[in-house]
């Protein structure tokens, strides 16, 4: 089930009634309540696919408790490593190993060694790499003694297979999430208002800017050879703002879902392509990711702590492995490294945490130093975006190669595309939206405020006509859903 | 949890009456009694696809409106049909283009498939009745309710608009049909490689088409106007001539009573045409003079209207 879908637009408000109007004395029958329809909701795209969920549920919660149970230190260890062993096991047969074979066979081929495995063919999981990663994160707490196993079957599971976060995050923690699902909760009017508030601008990012923007980019990266330097720049552009609009849409949507159900997840974007450098960048994009990766792979390796040599090594491997978790394919990893290596200079020259607050707080418009600064970090961003968005590395280096070519001083031009202008407008709209907005947690979180009523609410049906108007309602899944 | 209600409930119940109020003044623009008046000098109505609209040019051609549309089939023709004839009660004659693509089954896809529905649905929609609202539902239920609402929104905003036009004397736009001069030459390169199209040869009919063709020959006999089908000028080489045979066929089986004006073998040069099956600017032009002269010479009252065409081509191109 999509977000932007009809289906969802049925299956919410019966969720929500249900949730609040039925079940509302009692905490144990709205949590049963979440998990049936997050269940509902993930056997929407594969009903098989569910089996593999509760087990890796089921799985963690027993090992969690066992680790809790036992005194013995081996034994601990033992459910630990089952733990991380199966867990890692699925990613490993249902997202990687098709691509270690076929590397290992090219890469024995290069060596005049002639090998030939197996590959397998099995569809991804949806959302496995975001519900693995939960349970990750809680089995690690537990074992770090860092939290308490949970013992009540149901408010685990729904912690680990919540609906809104279950397919593409934010990625949530156990010390997070849990102690709200085992809390009473009560409606909160300002709180479900501002939901409603976040899915609405999640749905425009959505609808309006990711769909839109996928249209010309797909044309440009499927035709790439076809266009000339200063059009594949806007099929890059265009990418980038895809991707945004899509994965930030997604989140806001979530979250704003979640508050409806009197819960708040972890933000996930700060608008991240305001940022200044590379390294503000990453605390403001999949903000969810980028922790968990920090607190459980940066963190054990030494972090920041150590030599330069520590440090760098620490940054490249949380980078290629970041690159590695988006998906089997070299381009992601290449992505992961260049921004890897986007990143060194403030790692080397300690000013990786100089741009803490928001760009231009309580100003209208950013300085010059600070507008040319944003320009260059977003520069490098959409040139790394160029190999995440690729089919192959050849692809991207091609594409790469094309821009910096004679034709990238002409004016663009896109075939069977006919939303470019549009398009464009809704772009900066949303960007100026974006900016008004920045220090809020999303972008029309206190938009109007300082005005009457009245306008604030001509915003929010200029939002909803623009959706019904300009939106693209062609069924396109989210870009994170196949990671 | 009352107040939650209440403001979404204001909310979109206002939403809902802006919509409504638009979806109203859109349906009712085209529906009401003037949208579809044409000049009371008109006696004579052209209509069918991009053939006659291409073909007819009617400021040569005295008293007559072409309203033919590109990319319109029967079942469309007929829910145009059904509101023009009532606003206009001068027309005496209806000029239905009827060729050889009309028995082809691509007049199928035409009408329901995607992409045309995408297009044609949200622009028709206001003329449908339940029986062809049903009909279309039936067809292609799922492309409907993939209609674009900015398709809808825009269509209904011209709806309004042209409304507003006409009240003060001006016709807006060509929405639902009118003369178009193509500027284009495209046979030469068209006929190179044309040999793809020497294969077609598809026995099926559209049925669909000539049911919505037999409700217009009805609804023009119930309005006490004269229906004649015309086939306008089109190249040798044009794809659909391969099937002549079906067209006679279904021309005898469904439609013997209804008067065929045949002009597929007008004098024309290639450099007349816009493409295979379209007249250009330059043919139109002098295929509009040759039917003026005709309309001017009786033909509609000619009793072998066949012999007088085929006469009056030879005394004038050979």
């Amino acid at each position: 089930m999509l977000f932007n879908s009809i289906d969802f637009l049925i299956f919410l408000p019966i969720v929500f009634f249900f949730y609040w109007f039925i079940t509302k004395n009692s905490l144990k029958f709205q949590n049963l309540l979440l998990l049936v329809a997050s269940y509902y909701f993930y056997a929407c795209w594969d009903w098989r696919f569910l089996f593999l969920l509760m087990f890796s549920t089921f799985l963690d919660y027993y090992t969690g408790l066992k680790m809790q149970n036992t005194t013995l230190i081996s034994r601990k260890k033992f459910w630990f490593w089952l733990s991380i062993f199966i867990n890692l096991g699925f990613l490993a047969v249902f997202k990687y190993y098709n691509f270690f074979a076929k590397s290992l066979v090219e890469g024995l081929n290069l060596l005049n060694i002639k090998a030939n495995l197996t590959l397998i063919n099995v569809i991804l999981p949806v959302g496995i790499s975001f519900y693995t990663f939960h349970g990750l994160s809680y089995v690690i707490d537990i074992y770090k003694n860092r939290i308490k196993a949970e013992k009540n079957f149901t408010d685990y599971a729904v912690f680990v297979s919540f609906f809104p976060l279950l397919v593409a995050g934010p990625i949530e923690r156990a010390t997070h999430l849990l102690p709200q699902i085992k809390k009473k909760r009560e409606f909160d009017y300002y709180k479900a208002v501002d939901g409603l508030k976040q899915i609405l601008w999640g749905v425009f990012k959505k609808v309006v800017i990711a769909d839109n923007c996928a249209e010309i980019a797909n044309e440009i990266f499927n035709n790439y050879g076809d266009y000339s330097g200063s059009s594949l720049v806007l099929g890059a552009l265009c990418f980038t703002f895809q991707i945004y609009g899509d994965f930030s849409g997604y989140s806001d949507i979530a979250l704003g879902t979640a508050k409806l159900f009197g819960i708040d997840l972890l933000r996930n974007f700060a608008f991240p392509y305001f940022s200044r450098d590379v390294a503000e960048f990453w605390r403001r994009w999949h903000i969810s990711l980028s922790s968990w990766f920090k607190d459980y792979l940066y963190i054990p390796l030494g972090g920041s702590k150590g030599s330069m040599w520590i440090k760098i090594r620490n940054t490249f491997i949380i980078f290629i492995v970041s690159g590695f978790w988006h998906g089997a394919n070299w381009t992601f990893i290449v992505w992961g490294l260049l921004n890897a290596i986007f990143i060194m200079p403030s790692i080397i020259f300690n000013t990786n945490r100089n741009n803490i607050e928001i760009v231009a707080k309580g100003a209208n418009i950013p300085s010059f130093k600070d507008f040319l600064s944003i320009f260059f970090t977003f520069c490098l961003t959409v040139f790394a975006w160029i190999f995440f968005r690729s089919d192959n590395l050849k692809a991207a280096i091609v594409y790469v190669k094309n821009i910096f070519s004679i034709t990238f001083f002409t004016i663009p031009k896109i075939q069977n595309v006919n939303n470019i202008s549009y398009t464009s407008i809704m772009v900066i709209f949303f960007l100026v939206i974006e900016w008004i907005g920045r220090e809020d947690k999303y972008a029309i979180e206190t938009f109007g405020k300082k005005y009457n009523k009245k306008y604030k609410y001509l915003f929010y049906y200029l939002i909803v006509f623009l959706i019904i108007y300009y939106g693209n309602f062609n069924k396109n899944q989210f870009i994170y859903f196949q990671f | 949890m009352k107040k939650l209600l209440f403001s979404f409930s204001y909310f979109t119940a206002i939403l809902g009456l802006i919509i409504l109020v638009v979806f109203y003044l859109g349906y009712s623009s085209l529906n009401n009694s003037r949208y579809f008046k044409i000049s009371t000098d008109s006696k004579i109505l052209v209509l069918g696809h991009s053939h006659p609209e291409c073909a007819f040019n009617n400021r040569i051609i005295l008293n007559l409106t072409n309203l033919g549309k590109s990319g319109e089939t029967y079942f469309y023709t007929y829910l145009k049909l059904k509101k023009i004839l009532p606003q206009n009660k001068q027309i005496k004659f209806v000029l239905l283009e009827f060729e050889n693509s009309e028995v082809d089954t691509v007049m199928n896809s035409w009408t329901w498939d995607d992409s045309h529905i995408y297009h044609m649905f949200p622009r028709y929609f206001p003329l449908m009745d339940k029986s062809d609202l049903k009909f279309i539902l039936s067809k292609n239920s799922k492309a409907i309710f993939n209609c674009l609402p900015r398709n809808f929104i825009n269509e209904f905003g011209f709806n309004i608009y042209s409304n507003y036009l006409k009240k003060k004397g001006i016709i807006s736009n060509k929405r639902f049909g009118g003369y178009n001069g193509l500027k284009r030459n495209k046979v030469d390169t068209i006929t190179n490689n044309s040999s793809k199209y020497k294969s077609l040869n598809n026995n099926a009919i559209p049925f669909c088409n000539v049911f919505y063709l037999q409700k217009i020959v009805n609804f023009c006999n119930s309005n006490k106007v004269k229906i004649f089908f015309i086939r306008s000028p089109f190249h040798r080489n044009y794809k659909y001539a391969v099937n002549e045979s079906k067209y006679n066929m279904v021309k005898k089986k469904y439609f013997s009573r209804v008067e065929l004006l045949d002009f597929k073998d007008f004098h024309l040069s290639s450099t007349d045409y816009g493409d295979l099956g379209h007249l250009n600017y330059s043919g139109s032009n002098k295929f509009s003079i040759f039917f003026n002269k005709l309309l001017n010479l009786g033909l509609l009252d000619k009793v072998d209207k066949a012999t007088f065409i085929k006469n009056e081509i030879h005394k004038n191109y050979y």
